[in-house]
Parts: structure tokens; sequence; C-alpha cells
């Protein structure tokens, strides 16, 4: 029972959905508060974590509109599979060629390049059909992800579809228990999606590094969830379509910031289990205190 | 699909165009002003022909965009239809995607662009977006965040508009739909100049009650 005048942490305040007045799930301006947390790990550094990783031996799997891999900031992917519907409406799993008419799987493929230059990168279309039967290519995707045995995989999107909820979680729980990190976004908007509110994914919004004291890139921890972790997603420069460069700000240009965090980590310590990863994500928060900051 | 889900799914007919407008076109009157936007569009998703068509516009190509309808598998409205994601993009206009596609469907090229899905009960029944915004003292994350709060707003709209529709329709009326039967029955039957002749009979008398 709580002392009758002790502050109520963060994290244990009920009903949590968005702070007003500021982007929804997003950092505010400032940047989220600072943890005085004295870790017990205090050995993991971000230099121990993922210092000189390349995130090389690592697969990730990026679920999206398809990645042109002949972009430059992709620098080719190793797999291309689309999920198509057949006669019957049943999803299929297919090859086909690494493409993409949109740009934005482009645009996250040529983040995780950038952080993690020697992973092993897929590409599965669940986004070029538009909304025929989004649900089940979406999870027909994620499936085949999961049992490829992906080590990372990068969700950019989301369904705010209540009868894809109970699938989706148990396909998450699935992904954790075989050590596939999902790293999923969170909505940019005040609304109920998933998959990144579970609990068994590592969730994403966006924070302006300019509006931090130090803008130097970096992740930070959000103390009041269902958003764990703020990455780089404000006016971005990504990979588009046609060899084209852009800025981009969203929470779906943060995500695979934290997707190539997490590539570094297992190219570096391959046995950690996703637990593992999700908490030296948090130790190596640039808001989390302790005599091991950078 | 039952024939009222199908009904809700369908773009209202241009013979709606009063209930669309007063609807719909505050709220992209809206976005632009608050955005200072060159324009503000809705589009409406018709899963039935996996299309998005222009439910309303404000600014560039107010006059001439309502009721064309792009495929849904192309550009970022179609991503973010897919996605239920929103997104913000700047500059653009050196992109030959957007060139391309901005030029067949509006004539008018963005240089940054905003898009938020217009989401319902779960369902993604359309897509926000604005163009060519004046900076202000809001940043990029407080932009998007009130964008979606105004595609709240427009995807209710959008689903009452689908609901008006088949209810307030009048080609619903048994009656209606019996003398048009007759009439394209009658129509089906003749070429020719006597065909030409009959419908400018028709055209005369639907002048009339138009007066």
């Amino acid at each position: 029972m709580t002392e009758p005048g002790a502050a109520v942490r963060p994290w244990r305040q009920e009903g949590v959905s968005q702070r007003p007045g500021v982007p929804a799930w997003g950092a505010p301006r400032g940047g989220p508060p600072a943890v005085d947390a004295d870790l017990w790990l205090s050995d993991a550094s971000a230099s121990w974590a993922y210092g000189g990783a390349d995130g090389s031996g690592v697969r990730v799997c990026v679920l999206d509109t398809g990645v042109d891999a002949s972009h430059p900031m992709v620098g080719g992917v190793q797999t291309a599979m689309r999920v198509e519907l057949d006669a019957t409406g049943e999803p299929k799993v297919v090859p086909t060629e690494p493409t993409d008419s949109t740009g934005h799987g482009t645009a996250c493929a040529g983040v995780i390049r950038s952080l993690a230059p020697a992973c092993s990168l897929a590409s599965v279309q669940v986004l070029t059909s538009g909304a025929q039967g989004t649900g089940r290519v979406l999870i027909a995707g994620l499936k085949w992800a999961i049992d490829e045995g992906y080590d990372v995989i990068n969700l950019s999107l989301s369904t705010s579809k209540p009868a894809l909820r109970a699938e989706l979680a148990e396909l998450c729980d699935t992904a954790y228990f075989r050590r596939s990190m999902i790293c999923a976004s969170a909505h940019n908007s005040p609304v109920t999606s998933y998959p990144w509110r579970f609990a068994a994914v590592t969730s994403v919004a966006s924070i302006d590094q300019r509006t931090v004291d130090n803008d130097q890139v970096k992740h930070y921890y959000n103390l009041t969830p269902p958003v764990e972790f703020f990455a780089p997603g404000v006016n971005v420069q990504v990979a588009w379509t046609a060899g084209t460069v852009i800025k981009a700000t969203g929470n779906s240009f943060a995500t695979p910031y934290i997707t190539g965090i997490c590539a570094l980590i297992l190219s570096k310590h391959p046995e950690l289990t996703p637990f593992e990863v999700k908490t030296l994500l948090y130790s190596t928060s640039a808001n989390v205190g302790g005599s091991h900051v950078r | 699909m039952s024939d009222s889900a199908q009904a809700e799914r369908a773009f209202p007919a241009p013979a709606k165009a009063y209930e669309s407008a007063a609807l719909l076109q505050p709220i992209v009157e809206t976005a632009r002003g608050v955005f200072g936007a060159a324009a503000s569009s809705i589009f409406i998703l018709d899963l039935d022909d996996s299309a998005l068509v222009f439910g309303a516009v404000a600014g560039a190509g107010a006059d001439s965009l309502v009721g064309k309808r792009f495929p849904l598998d192309t550009g970022i409205a179609g991503w973010v239809v897919g996605s239920h994601e929103s997104l913000r993009l700047d500059d653009l206009s050196g992109n030959p995607t957007f060139s391309r596609d901005a030029a067949e469907s509006t004539g008018y090229v963005p240089n940054a662009l905003m898009a938020a899905p217009l989401l319902f009960e779960g369902e993604c029944v359309g897509v926000l977006e604005v163009l060519d915004w004046t900076e202000g003292s809001r940043t990029e994350l407080e932009d998007l965040a009130l964008l979606g709060l105004i595609a709240n707003q427009a995807a209710a709209a959008v689903r009452m508009l689908a609901r008006l529709i088949p209810e307030g329709d009048p080609y619903a009326d048994p009656r209606i739909a019996a003398m048009s039967g007759q009439i394209r029955r009658s129509l089906s039957r003749l070429s020719g100049p006597e065909l030409e002749r009959r419908l400018d009979i028709l055209r005369s008398l639907v002048l009339m009650f138009d007066d």
C-alpha cells in the first residue's frame, strides 16, 4: 500500500495513455526525465554492449513496403519476400524482387544499415496490396519471419484492429521465447494499436534530438510506458525511392534505429535473450544514470 | 460482404456532394488553416475498387480533384492506409516518384507532405493529408499529433457520411428505381437516330425538372 504523501512512481501511474499537450507517445521537448538508477550492471556501458560491433552475424528482417536493394544507403538485401493472397484468399509468403514502390521500407532498411553495416538484411513486403487483407498479410509475414528465426524483426507499422490483438500477442510471445527481438513503432496519434503495446516487444517512439541538451544521436528510456524507448525520429535523413534521400519524421523512422542498436548488441553478444538485450537498451539509454553513463 | 456493409464502403455518388461537402470540407479547411498549408485533402478508402478517392480538398486542386481516384497500392497515402501510421516527409521536390504521382493526380508538386490515417473503431477509412505548410511554433512531432487529432474528427465524419448516404439516397425509393429500370430497358432496344431522338426527349425532360 502506498504511504500517504508518497510520490507515485511514473510507471505506476494509472491510465497512462499520452501526455496532454505534447506529441502522442513521443518524447516531450527537452527529452524524458533522467532516471537516477544505481544499476547493478555497472559494467554494461554502451562500449561494452555494442562498442566496435558492426552487426555481423545478425539476421534482421524488415516487414514493410519492401526494400530497394539498389539504394546506396541500403547496400543490398540478402532475402526479399512478399505476402500474397492466393485464389482462396489465404496469404502465402513467396520470393520477390527487392524493390519498393513507396520508399518507406527502404528508409527503414537504410537506418538499420547505417548503424549495423554488416548485418544480414531481409525484406518482407506486407504493405503492397493496400488495405485488402492487411491483417492476415501482416500476421502471415510476421509468422514467417519468426519461423525463419530472424534475430531482430523491424515493424514500423501497427494495426488498430482489435480482432487481431490476440493472434498478434501470441506471435510476439512466440518470438520472445525463440529469441527474436521485435522492435515495433508506437502510433504517432493518440489511438490504441498493436503490437507495440505488448511487453514482449520493444516499443519505440520519436525524440527530437534538437530539443535535448545533448543532440548527439542517442536513445532514451521512457519512464511512462507502454512506449519503452525514444530514438531519433524527427527530420531524419532517410533513403527513399529511386535512389533519393529525403527528410522524414515519424515513429516509424525511430524504430529502425533501435533495431540497429539491437543488431549491434547481438553481434557482440549473440548469446543474449531479448530480455537481456532490452535491459542493455535500458542501461545504455542517455537518460539513465549511473557511473557508466557515457 | 452484406449489402449494407458494401454500401457503407462505397464512395458517395456525386449526387450526394452536398452531404460530403458539408461534413468533410470544413475539416480540410480547418487543417489547411491550422497549418497554413497550400492544400489539405481527405481521401476516402474504397475497398471494393482498391482505390483512394478525393473526398474533400482545400486549397490547391480544390476545384478539380473531388471524386478523382487512384490505386491504393501506390503513394504515401496507400502506405498510411496499410500501416495505420502517420508520417511527415520533407524535401520531396527532387523526388521523381513524388513528382510523377503528383503531376498525374493533382497537377501540384509538393515539397513537403504530412499524412495521417482516418481510424474509426479499428478500421482505416481514409487518409488526411496536408501539403506545404508554414513553419510555426510547433515541433514536427507536435504537428503530427495535431494532424492525428484532426484525422480522428475526419474519420468520424467519413463514417457518418457512409452511413448517411444509403439512408438518404433517393434512388433507394423503389418507384424511382423501377422508373429508371424501365427507361434503361427501353433505350437498350434502340440504336442510331431513334436512340438519339429519345435521348434528346429525356434530356429536355430532365432540364424541365431541374428548372
